[in-house]
């Protein structure tokens, strides 16, 4: 195995047996060096582990190093906050942040959560304490359960200090780096860079399990229904599947999310059932005008099937305001796959009943009608928008397609 | 960093597909010779690897005009979808919207402003203008017309923060699109033209205002 | 101000080859006019300077203090210059109200982008950019003169500068890097980070900038020290219009 490894001839296979002493004959320095990594690696690895925080009197006596982590985090906070990236909405915000206070009394006062402007299933968690969750994320979830699952686990990033740790174990590991790549020349230079990329975009496996294994046990104190934690990872999974995105560069490092699955259904399974924050019902009164934000943000960022994931579930329809149904015709108009056309135009007709006077159920029926050729049917509809919305921002499209209809109708039944 | 930090730093240093000209006279061809538009005198132009056609006085940090000849599969590449001619000027706009979304965190919190259909060298089009921030809360405002032909998807952006530079320099823009024309051998009918969808009520005075 | 540093970082890479550099532009309206007066009471906008920490391997993290400190000094060093040298009156950031505050923010903002655009042009190698540089008129628009009637401003100067300090381990591997290369032939160096200083002054009535001047080092110079800095700065400043009037003067 050595022998072939030495005659495969390329830099890894080199340094891989110099590592394993194999036939191959290193570099002097190698050898010795080969122990030097040895040691630096275990001493590092060993040295990234620091205690959580046990509450917020902790948080005035970290150290200066850590301080400087909290400083990017600041940064990071402050740019978000002047770049008009918050969903202001303070009686949601104050809802999210008192299921977090809840799960985390003992750092009342010093998590802060904010919603972001984004379609995209994510949240993530700054080291100085600011918890962040996107839009799409908060109006994917069925109930206050699985939202404290998801708070549990970020709160937990950053009780346990993983910002730090990982920015401390990125600083060692490519100091090891650094030497190895002088004593192997060749081998790992690249390692620095992407364990300073990881710090950015995501945390360790390990540091995803602790969270989800301790943000677990905080779900469970807090009296919340763990049945429900399961739920967070497969609403992710669907929304990878539909979107077909090949699971992100940072869940490269984290355990996939089948396994994130199985290890909370694993978790709970000896769990009694019962808990709090199960009502669907609650929660989506709670989250009505967010949901619909969200549906229109994530449609007008051409996600139609993530859309549909929520919006084709007869379960979850009457979970929405009435007019949701206009919501299901942009989909469908959106998505465009064979027989969507006549979908999108059922949904309309459909929020066309419940909300008569919703104005962009008409324009959107008029606009199919148009392009089907059906002009007589397009002008009633059309007509009928700018009559409900006479300011409309897009009357100028409206009255250009009016003045098509009008002329065709002419010639039509 | 959105995409015009980055060409602000390939523009000026140059790593496109040929080096950048002063404009010296302002009847400029694009790089396939398909179309021809009026660029303002002293502007500095470069074609991008993309073959697009990019203009800007200052840098592309301050003020540019971006113009883009694509294959209709190819119009918009982050949220993979493509133009048609058959399609409405506002579902062009549409798309064109949710592509800009998709460059960043910060566009994705774009304000559409306004909407409008347009007449762009006789094609019906779309023409809308939107504002985000950027990381250190400079409003950034950008107008974006387009049109599709059965054979190409034509699109025109200016970009310029808010403050001073928008007002400054769009009116010539206002003039590029004006001038925007498709060379003879690309004079062909759109389908929507030829179907009727050419809206009587656009007109080149569209472009005198905002 | 990551627009300007971003485009300072970049022209740093590509072009420094040398321990310093330094390219001034002056606003085409003053060159052209020698006797137009030069701005006399001039806002000092809060100086970013931010100094970072290079670990051993290469991750760099901006450290708060060391940036504060630089920020401070480099603000000191300016005053004393205007002081012994009279070139002109600097006015404190803390005489400004809460929202001439937010406005100079905003035009700060706006600064950074006018800046960088400025740093690259300075810095392209290709002749249309040369020449734009050479025809030196950008500006930040007069949305800056109700705050300068106000408190009776000409100008403001904005000083932005990045400087990177290497750990002790960092330092070690670049010396045994240097020794590695000595003995063996194997060259893997650390690569050292050049630092800049930038600073600017704009005519707050009508917008232009007046005169941009940029110091890029790379070297055994830090931002924290008191020294350094005011040799910086006092080196940045030798180009500025007022300076080479002074220093005209007294021959």
């Amino acid at each position: 195995m050595r022998r072939n490894k030495a005659i495969r001839g390329d830099a890894c296979s080199r340094t891989a047996s110099a590592l394993a002493g194999g036939r191959h004959r290193p570099h002097p320095l190698a050898r010795s060096g080969a122990a030097v990594l040895a040691l630096v690696w275990a001493l590092s690895a060993a040295g990234a582990k620091v205690p959580p925080f046990s509450d917020s009197s902790a948080l005035g006596q970290v150290s200066g190093d850590e301080r400087r982590v909290w400083s990017q985090g600041n940064e990071i906070a402050q740019a978000i906050d002047r770049g008009g990236m918050i969903y202001e909405d303070p009686a949601t915000t104050a809802y999210v942040q008192g299921v977090m206070d809840r799960l985390f009394p003992e750092f009342k006062g010093r998590t802060k959560v904010a919603i972001l402007k984004s379609a995209q299933l994510n949240a993530f968690a700054l080291p100085n304490g600011r918890i962040y969750i996107n839009q799409g994320l908060l109006a994917r979830f069925r109930n206050e359960a699985q939202l404290a699952t998801l708070l549990g686990h970020e709160g937990t990033h950053f009780t346990n200090r993983h910002g730090y740790q990982n920015e401390m174990s990125a600083k060692d590991a490519s100091g090891f780096a650094l030497f190895g790549a002088m004593l192997l020349p060749g081998a790992i230079g690249l390692l620095p860079q992407l364990l300073a990329i990881s710090s950015v975009y995501g945390f360790s496996r390990e540091m995803e399990t602790e969270a989800d294994v301790q943000g677990y046990a905080r779900l469970k104190k807090a009296g919340y229904d763990v049945h429900e934690s399961p739920r967070v990872f497969e609403h992710l999974m669907a929304d990878v599947k539909a979107e077909d995105i090949k699971e992100p560069f940072f869940f490269a490092t984290h355990p996939k999310l089948a396994d994130r699955v199985q290890n909370m259904k694993k978790l709970s399974a000896g769990s009694p059932t019962g808990g709090d924050g199960t009502s669907n019902l609650d929660y989506a009164n709670k989250m009505a005008q967010l949901r619909l934000d969200s549906l229109e943000h994530m449609l007008s960022m051409g996600r139609a099937k993530s859309a549909l994931i929520m919006l084709s579930d007869p379960e979850r329809l009457p979970e929405f305001q009435p007019q949701v149904q206009y919501y299901v015709g942009e989909a469908y108009r959106l998505r465009g796959q064979e027989g969507d056309v006549k979908l999108a135009e059922e949904a309309y007709l459909k929020a066309i009943e419940a909300v008569p006077e919703f104005p962009p159920s008409y324009r959107a029926l008029g606009v199919l009608r148009l392009k089907a050729n059906h002009y007589t049917d397009a002008q009633k509809y059309l007509d009928r928008y700018l009559e409900l919305a006479p300011d409309a921002p897009d009357r100028g499209y409206v009255e250009s397609y009016l003045n098509i209809a009008r002329k065709k109708a002419g010639g039509q039944p | 960093m959105n995409k015009f930090n980055v060409a602000a730093v390939v523009v000026l240093l140059g790593a496109c597909a040929a080096p950048p000209q002063r404009v010296d006279s302002s009847r400029t061809e694009g790089p396939d010779k398909s179309y021809a538009v009026d660029l303002p005198v002293g502007w500095i132009s470069q074609v991008t690897q993309n073959k697009q056609l990019l203009v800007t006085r200052d840098g592309t940090l301050l003020e540019y005009i971006l113009i883009t000849k694509s294959p209709p599969k190819e119009a918009f590449p982050k949220t993979k979808k493509a133009a048609s001619d058959s399609m409405l000027p506002a579902e062009l706009a549409e798309l064109e919207i949710a592509e800009i979304k998709s460059e960043d965190q910060f566009t994705a919190a774009l304000t559409v402003i306004e909407n409008t259909p347009a007449e762009i060298t006789g094609r019906s089009g779309f023409r809308f203008r939107v504002r985000y921030k950027n990381n250190l809360g400079l409003e950034i405002q950008r107008v974006v017309c387009g049109f599709a032909e059965k054979s190409a998807y034509y699109q025109m952006q200016f970009g310029a923060p808010t403050l001073y530079y928008f007002d400054r320099y769009y009116p010539d823009f206002q003039k590029a699109v004006a001038s925007f024309q498709l060379t003879d051998s690309n004079k062909k009918t759109s389908s929507l033209k030829s179907q009727g969808f050419l809206s009587e009520n656009l007109t080149r005075t569209n472009w005198t205002g905002h | 101000m990551p627009s300007l540093r971003l485009a300072i970082a970049l022209v740093s890479a590509a072009v420094i080859t040398g321990c310093a550099s330094q390219s001034t532009s002056i606003n085409k309206s003053v060159s052209q006019q020698p006797e137009r007066p030069l701005p006399h009471r001039i806002l000092l906008a809060q100086p970013d300077i931010r100094v970072h920490e290079i670990s051993t391997g290469g991750i760099v993290e901006k450290v708060d203090e060391w940036s504060n400190k630089a920020s401070d000094e480099a603000a000191k060093s300016l005053e004393s210059l205007a002081q012994s040298t009279k070139m002109f009156e600097l006015v404190p950031p803390s005489k400004l109200s809460d929202a001439e505050r937010a406005t100079l923010e905003q035009y700060g903002a706006l600064y950074a982008l006018v800046a960088g655009s400025a740093n690259l042009a300075q810095h392209s190698p290709f002749d249309a950019w040369k020449k734009r540089a050479a025809d030196f008129d950008y500006t930040v628009g007069p949305g800056l003169a109700d705050v300068a009637k106000n408190e009776k401003l000409d100008a403001v100067v904005f000083l932005v500068g990045t400087d990177y300090i290497s750990s002790s381990g960092r330092k070690a591997a670049m010396v045994a890097g240097v020794l590695l290369a000595a003995f063996t032939g194997i060259v893997v160096v650390p690569a050292s980070q050049p630092s800049f200083l930038t600073a600017g002054v704009v005519d707050m009535h009508t917008g232009e900038v007046l005169w941009f001047s940029t110091e890029i080092r790379s070297g055994s110079g830090d931002l924290r020290d008191p020294a350094y800095v005011k040799t910086v700065v006092d080196d940045l400043f030798k180009s500025y219009p007022g300076a080479v009037k002074a220093a005209d003067a007294k021959k």
